[in-house]
């Protein structure tokens, strides 16, 4: 994953390059085979 | 995550993908429970490495960044984004119906580091990871405490390293209130360490 400057790369605006990341249930992910999708990226984590 | 699976199902045959990302650095076990729960249908990536956050900038938890798969950033929440939220259900609806989503909230980000600081900081999370996957723990903690004190707000930073250093603060169950005392125990130590003011953590230079 491409490095950025730290607001920049999540400000509206900003277009990622992809996100890659191994999938819960198994596989890979990446962004670019939700081809044209409306997409909401919800992070989070259990602590 | 209950909230967001019915929201999914409400709108997923509307050219809509939810994707849940949990930042979990103990890996995907931690993020199961919540997900099975919910009986989510939706994808859930595990971002064992802060790869993400490290992307987007963000230092805290729960975000929502709407997009086009192929586009630019529509509208994004740093921090306190939530399904039981109607200003933030009522923004990705709008989004979902194709109208503009409306402007994004004030992300309460008390610094933004220079070029070389992110790069620094990165660096040592990334070699963080690599001396822990070689079983060096210990100095993949020293990388990360390092790490922290260039960005001391970073929470994704800050738990990974609690994650390491207190495994049974986190499993089987999440102590909060141990968390809020170490936090304020760690924040005294930054303020006298001259890393953090009274009021935060307002970079020394920048």
């Amino acid at each position: 994953m491409a490095t950025s400057s730290v607001l920049t790369g999540g400000r509206v605006g900003a277009s990622l390059s992809d996100i890659r990341l191994p999938r819960l249930d198994g596989g890979e992910f990446s962004l670019r085979d939700l081809h044209g999708k409306r997409v909401l990226l919800f992070f989070w984590g259990s602590w | 995550m209950p909230g967001w699976q019915q929201f999914y199902e409400t709108h997923k045959n509307d050219n809509f993908e939810l994707v849940s990302i949990a930042m979990e650095h103990t890996g995907a076990e931690a993020a199961r429970p919540y997900v099975d729960k919910a009986g989510a249908s939706f994808p859930t990536l595990i971002d064992e490495h802060s790869l993400t956050s490290m992307l987007l900038g963000f230092k805290v938890v729960p975000n929502g960044v709407l997009l086009d798969s192929e586009g630019p950033i529509r509208y994004a929440e740093y921090g306190g984004f939530s399904v039981s939220k109607a200003a933030d259900v009522a923004a990705l609806e709008r989004f979902i119906k194709g109208e503009i989503p409306g402007p994004s909230p004030e992300s309460d980000i008390p610094y933004e580091l220079g070029p070389a600081e992110q790069d620094l900081v990165e660096t040592k999370l990334r070699l963080g990871h690599l001396l822990d996957s070689l079983g060096r723990r210990d100095e993949a903690i020293q990388e990360w405490k390092a790490a922290l004190r260039l960005d001391p707000e970073n929470f994704i930073i800050r738990k990974q390293i609690w994650a390491a250093l207190y495994p049974e603060k986190f499993h089987p169950a999440i102590d909060f209130d141990w968390q809020k005392g170490q936090l304020e125990q760690e924040r005294q130590e930054e303020i006298a360490a001259g890393i953090c003011g009274p009021d935060g953590c307002p970079l020394p230079r920048k």
